[in-house]
Order: C-alpha cells, then sequence, then structure tokens
C-alpha cells in the first residue's frame, strides 16, 4: 500500500513540474503570500510576530491555499482530463489512489507552512538582530504549526469529498475556496466585534476577554483533530471505483 | 476448445430505470482476438467496466482469467491492461513519464521500467521524442503511446474500447498491427470494440453484435456474416432487425 500511496505521490509531484501554466500558477498564488507573511509582516511587526496571531494566520492561511490549489485539480481535474478512468482501470487500490493525493497536498501544505514560519524568523533575526537568535514565543510556535496542520487536513478531506461531486476542477477549487475561507473571515471579524464591546465591557463578549487562550486552543485542537478523522474518513470510504465511474 | 479467459452468465447491468445490458452471455478463448461490435449507446463500455469490476453487476456474473469481477477485481486489473475511450495519458508528462508512471503502477523494478519503456517506445517509433509531452503529438501518435502505456506490464488480457476510432489509415494500421503481432508472440487475449466492421472481419477471431443492451450475435466473422456480402451488411441487417422488433 505504501508503494502504491508513494507512485501516486511521484505522479502529483512530476505534473507540477512538468506544467508550466500550473507551476506558475502556484508560484504566484503561493509566493506573494509567502513573501508577505514570510519576509513583510515579521519585518514590519517586529516582536508581535513571535507573540502574536500573525504566524498562525499566516501558516494556516498560505497552508490551505496549498490545499485548494492542488486536491481539485488532482480529482476533479484527472476526471475532467479524463485520465482518472484510466487510473482506475489500473491495479491501483482506491486507498492508494486517494491517500496519494491526499499525502501529496497536505505534504505540499505542510512544508509551505514550515516554511513560511522559517522564513518569517530568519526576517525577523535579520531585521532585528540583538545579537542573540530570538525564536517563537512556546504557544504561538505550537499554535502556528499544530492549527495550520490540522486546518490543512481538513481543507484535503473535504476537498476530496466536494471534488468527487464537482463537475470541474475550478467548481471544485471555488467551493473548497469559500468553505475554508468564508468562516474564519467570518469568525474573525465577529471576534473583533466582541473584542471590542469586551473593552466597553459587558455580556458575552466580557465572559470571552476572560478566556484562557492557551486552554481555548488546546480544546479547540483537540475538537478539530476529530472532526479531521471525521472528514478524512469519510472522503476515503467515498473514494470508490464504483462510485466514481459516471453513469454512461 | 482452450481456456476461457471471459465468461459472463446473464450479465446484466440497470442505471435507475434503464437497462444497459440484459443478461449477456459470452465466452472468449484465451489467446484471441474478440470484437464487440455495436451502435453507440448500445452497451459496449458498459461491459467493459464491468469486465474490469469498476462497476458491479446487477445481476448475473462475470469471470475474467479466472477471478469472479465483484470477488476479486483487484485480481483482474493487476492481468489485464486497458485502453479505454480516451488515452488517459497525462499531458503534464512526457511520453516517457507516463509510461514511467504505469510502470511504478505496476511495480516494475526501476531497471525493468527503463528497458520495457525504451522497448515500447522504440516498437511504436517514438523513443526520439520520448521526452516531449503527448499533448503536441497527433491522435495516432498518442494512441500508439497508450498502447504502449496499457502493454507495460506485459499483461495476459488486453481491453481497447475503440482502439482505431479517429485515427487515419496509416495510424489505424499499425495499431492493428501490432495487435495481430502481440496475440501471435504473447499469446495475448484481447477485447476490443469497433464499429470499423473492416478491422473487426480482418483482426478478430469471433465477434458479437450487441444493441440496445442485448447480443443479437456471436461466433466467428464468418458465423456472423452469414448470407450477407461482408460483416457491415450482416451487422446494419441484425441491428435494423432488433430495432424493428423492439
Amino acid at each position: 500500500m505504501s508503494r502504491d500511496t508513494r507512485t501516486v505521490m511521484w505522479k502529483e509531484w512530476r505534473s507540477i513540474l512538468r506544467s508550466q501554466s500550473r507551476r506558475w500558477r502556484v508560484v504566484a498564488m503561493l509566493g506573494a503570500p509567502l513573501i508577505l507573511f514570510g519576509v513583510y509582516v515579521p519585518w514590519d511587526a517586529g516582536e508581535y510576530w513571535l507573540i502574536g496571531p500573525p504566524p498562525i494566520i499566516g501558516a494556516t492561511a498560505l497552508a490551505i491555499l496549498a490545499v485548494v490549489l492542488t486536491i481539485p485539480d488532482s480529482i476533479a481535474g484527472e476526471r475532467e482530463r479524463h485520465t482518472l478512468e484510466t487510473l482506475l482501470a489500473s491495479r491501483l487500490p482506491d486507498r492508494a489512489i486517494v491517500l496519494g493525493k491526499l499525502g501529496f497536498s497536505f505534504g505540499l501544505a505542510s512544508t509551505i507552512a514550515i516554511s513560511v514560519l522559517v522564513l518569517g524568523l530568519i526576517t525577523f533575526n535579520m531585521a532585528h538582530w540583538d545579537g542573540s537568535i530570538t525564536t517563537y514565543e512556546l504557544w504561538t510556535g505550537l499554535a502556528a504549526l499544530t492549527f495550520s496542520i490540522l486546518l490543512a487536513l481538513l481543507a484535503a478531506g473535504i476537498g476530496v469529498s466536494v471534488s468527487l461531486r464537482a463537475a470541474s476542477a475550478q467548481e471544485a477549487q471555488q467551493t473548497l475556496t469559500m468553505l475554508m475561507f468564508l468562516p474564519p473571515t467570518f469568525l474573525g471579524i465577529t471576534a473583533m466585534l466582541l473584542g471590542r464591546r469586551a473593552s466597553e465591557g459587558g455580556g458575552i463578549a466580557e465572559l470571552m476577554s476572560r478566556w484562557d487562550l492557551v486552554h481555548v486552543g488546546i480544546v479547540f485542537a483537540i475538537v478539530l483533530l476529530i472532526v479531521d478523522l471525521i472528514v478524512i474518513g469519510s472522503a476515503i470510504r467515498r473514494f470508490e471505483r464504483t462510485r466514481l465511474i459516471q453513469v454512461v | 476448445m482452450g481456456q476461457a479467459a471471459i465468461q459472463t452468465r446473464a450479465l446484466t447491468r440497470d442505471f435507475e430505470s434503464v437497462r444497459a445490458l440484459d443478461s449477456l452471455t459470452l465466452e472468449i478463448q484465451a489467446g484471441s482476438i474478440f470484437g464487440f461490435l455495436g451502435p453507440n449507446g448500445a452497451g459496449k463500455t458498459t461491459t467493459i467496466r464491468l469486465l474490469l469490476g469498476l462497476l458491479s453487476p446487477t445481476s448475473g456474473t462475470a469471470r475474467v482469467l479466472g477471478s469472479d469481477t465483484t470477488e476479486d477485481p483487484a485480481a483482474i486489473r493487476q492481468r489485464t491492461g486497458a485502453l479505454l475511450d480516451h488515452t488517459g495519458l497525462y499531458e503534464r508528462l512526457t511520453a516517457e513519464e507516463n509510461l514511467e508512471f504505469y510502470g511504478r503502477v505496476w511495480q516494475l523494478d526501476a531497471g525493468a521500467r527503463r528497458k520495457r519503456s525504451q522497448e515500447l517506445l522504440e516498437r511504436i517509433g517514438l523513443w526520439e521524442r520520448r521526452t516531449e509531452r503527448p499533448i503536441e503529438w497527433s491522435r495516432g501518435m498518442r494512441q500508439q503511446l497508450a498502447l504502449a502505456r496499457a502493454l507495460i506490464h506485459s499483461p495476459d488480457l488486453l481491453i481497447l474500447d475503440e482502439p482505431t476510432a479517429g485515427l487515419d489509415v496509416l495510424a489505424a494500421e499499425a495499431v492493428r498491427e501490432r495487435l495481430a503481432a502481440l496475440v501471435a508472440d504473447r499469446g495475448m487475449t484481447v477485447f476490443l470494440t469497433t464499429h470499423n466492421m473492416v478491422e473487426a472481419e480482418r483482426l478478430c477471431d469471433e465477434v458479437a453484435v450487441i444493441n440496445n443492451g442485448c447480443l443479437l450475435a456471436h461466433g466467428n466473422p464468418e458465423q456472423v456474416r452469414g448470407e450477407h456480402d461482408d460483416l457491415e451488411a450482416a451487422f446494419l441487417a441484425l441491428v435494423r432487425s432488433a430495432r424493428a422488433e423492439s
């Protein structure tokens, strides 16, 4: 199984390397935020980069973006380009195909998340050198790694399910983008508004302002891990030859 | 009579209220070229998908290379090469990488993959163009490469869905010659669908005619042709008669 999974990952990797248009699209779409979160923000934010939410937001957003750019293309796109049926007619088990696609996308997302954190750290130290290397505050670094990885997994699992239903790679990509970026945007705005009310005092906002963020983060990470397992498990179960072959 | 490579018994497949295949019973001998003939929508592609275990039958059974398509489809796919209605080539990969990928799929080791890829590409005259992407090629060249890909693991059974459709006379002839050589040299069984009756008559040891999911005739080309001048005339008569009856 692991050899088959690696075979699928090899093909996905070669496809990105060989596709000039796709390679430039990935570079452009990931490169700009990578420079923003890996260079500009750490340079500009100073110590806030090591203790505040920017590295968590940057690493997570880039990891999700990497999944959005790869999973729909590797499933819905492969069906659109009429290569999926030939792959399904091969000896590869269903599970190896889907795990290979998930593994490649997740591997790319994790690499990018780690890259933005390392790049940010290098930039910060170069810009604010005080004679010794400064690193992330423990919980900030852990949160950035954990949430980028868990949310990339979630995006990958949802991406498989969305790609199986979508008529095209573009449709799958749009749906996945909406599903992954709209809820955090809405939550961010809500948190900002609640934060403003908390400073004025009152109700839920005041209660939330007293929460221990580390504990909230741990609980959120555990819930996210459980949701990931359910979503990934469901995506793997749905990826079956007999379901994938379209009715003629 | 030799050993059967494919046996179907009352194989039936419904898609909701539509019966795509109706009680198909066939036996195809190992080492033969079998032509499955029928108009568009007759049930040919559904039959191929059932034989490869990509679809489950609504009723009936099929055994391919000794394995049941429902119980052990993986064993069938392990020993089968397929060229379906699209070439299935990765247009972002080079010709060589397409073969390399499917060599890896069939778990050939690195040396065997290289040797087999070179052998197949040389045989179809595309070794010099191995670093090109097939998207830049003619349909005939892509079809030849797809056929090479289906053969990368030296399968016992080759399933081809209209392998010469859309090819010019020379490219189609090259594919036919290749198929005939494969059966002669390796004793491979070939199951192919085609709309080209001349091709079926020249190439196939046995043919079957299907219409609307129902088998209309089965035998060697001469038997199916019967009193008609050629296979095409027999095919038209069979299909028209079946449509008139329904």
